[in-house]
């Protein structure tokens, strides 16, 4: 067996545990980075979260 | 004619439960054989005492896939091809209507080559085989969600027809897929995760593979965490590799993609804690911004939410991200996998 629940927003999620990103001077570039990983993450769980057509609630 | 095969290697602890449960189904197979696969305990013993047939496999060093090629090379070739075939685990209790259902699926789809099941996560294994759970049960909604469209037919149960395993032995040999064994052996036994190459295979020959919601067992979960990492670490670079085995095709378009997304995960959580100690050795530290915590409640809805099939305690639990432990655990577990996979690190499983 391979694929189990495999959450990409996970990391995302565990980086925003804190309402945060840090802004560590590494760069705009590499923040960019982060934040847009972060919002693809979140996509993906409000995906997961929506109820799809005739899932019982 | 409904065969049960079960692969055991030392199963004892397990294998009368497993026995047990295929009695009280609603269809009953015709025939339970257990493949005793270099077992040095009691599982032969049990297995003959609970009523199974009991095959030994001889000289095997290629493991459950090579057990698994070892019994289905005398069983296919005295079965009709409409016949079929439930592959389990031994440690695994399928729910009582499962076999039913899952022949139904099977009949009403000529083109469906395997059901699988969805598992939940057995007692036990403390706060580790807790997180199991709750992860399966995410699992379970997902596929439920999906209407049992899945990625991977798992080992854990697997129905197929007899003429299905059939064109996978004839495409091994003629080379349309991967040639396994070398001797048209059904599984691959170069892979690390068999059940994934299989479900490969199937898309590969334009077979459907689902896992319907009303197809369920019960299986069990890893007690420590040393296990769990083993585990995994050979799910994911099992994964990984039969991507690699198969390359850029219509099948591996989306597994590709998954695993790039990934792959990505894990960078961003190493780029994400790093910058995080770097700003707090620093002192340059963190400040707290109302969108990315609103960013964060999403994420907390999200993990509520989808472990709604353990309960609301469960739910009222995973409001705290307490959960966050084992997802950065198999991040970790993916970065190791990815490192020994991209420079073909010893195997060990």
């Amino acid at each position: 067996m391979t694929t189990m629940y495999n959450n990409p927003a996970a990391p995302a999620a565990a980086g925003l545990g804190s309402g945060t990103l840090a802004m560590t001077g590494a760069g705009d570039l590499f923040w960019v980075a982060l934040a847009a990983f972060a919002l693809l993450a979140l996509g993906l769980a409000i995906k997961r979260i929506v109820p799809v057509r005739g899932e019982k609630s | 004619m409904i065969t049960v095969l079960i692969p055991a290697h030392n199963e004892a602890s397990g294998i009368v439960g497993t026995l047990q449960s295929l009695k009280k189904l609603t269809l009953i197979p015709d025939r339970v054989i257990v493949v005793a696969d270099n077992c040095t305990d009691g599982t032969e013993r049990l297995a003959l005492a609970e009523g199974a047939e009991v095959i030994r496999t001889l000289g095997n060093k290629d493991k459950k896939a090579g057990a698994l090629n070892f019994a289905l090379a005398g069983l296919l070739a005295e079965a009709a091809p409409e016949d079929m075939i439930l592959i389990q685990d031994a440690d695994s209790q399928l729910s009582y209507d499962f076999l039913e259902r899952a022949v139904a699926h099977l009949r009403a789809d000529s083109r469906l080559g395997a059901v699988g099941g969805v598992f939940r996560g057995a007692d036990g294994g403390g706060f580790v085989g807790h997180l199991q759970r709750n992860e399966y049960a995410r699992y379970a909604r997902d596929v439920k969600r999906l209407r049992g469209k899945c990625l991977v037919v798992t080992g854990t149960a697997a129905l197929f027809r007899v003429r299905t395993l059939r064109d996978v032995i004839a495409a091994r040999l003629d080379g349309t897929l991967p040639a396994g064994d070398g001797r048209g052996g059904v599984y691959d036994t170069s892979v690390l995760t068999e059940d994934n190459e299989l479900s490969f295979a199937l898309l590969t020959l334009r077979y459907r593979i689902k896992s319907p919601a009303d197809c369920t067992l019960v299986t069990e979960v890893m007690p420590t965490w040393r296990e769990l990492w083993a585990q995994r670490l050979r799910w994911k670079r099992g994964a990984v590799e039969n991507c690699v085995q198969y390359g850029w095709t219509r099948v591996t378009r989306p597994y590709w993609a998954r695993q790039g997304l990934s792959m990505l995960g894990v960078l961003v959580t190493l780029s994400y804690f790093s910058t995080v100690a770097f700003a707090l050795v620093t002192g340059a530290g963190l400040h707290i911004q109302p969108f990315w915590l609103a960013v964060t409640g999403v994420f907390v809805i999200e993990r509520v939410v989808t472990v709604r099939l353990r309960g609301w305690k469960y739910m009222l639990a995973a409001a705290t991200m307490y959960e966050l432990v084992i997802d950065l655990f198999l991040q970790v577990v993916h970065a190791k996998a990815y490192v020994d996979a991209a420079f073909n690190n010893k195997k060990a499983w």
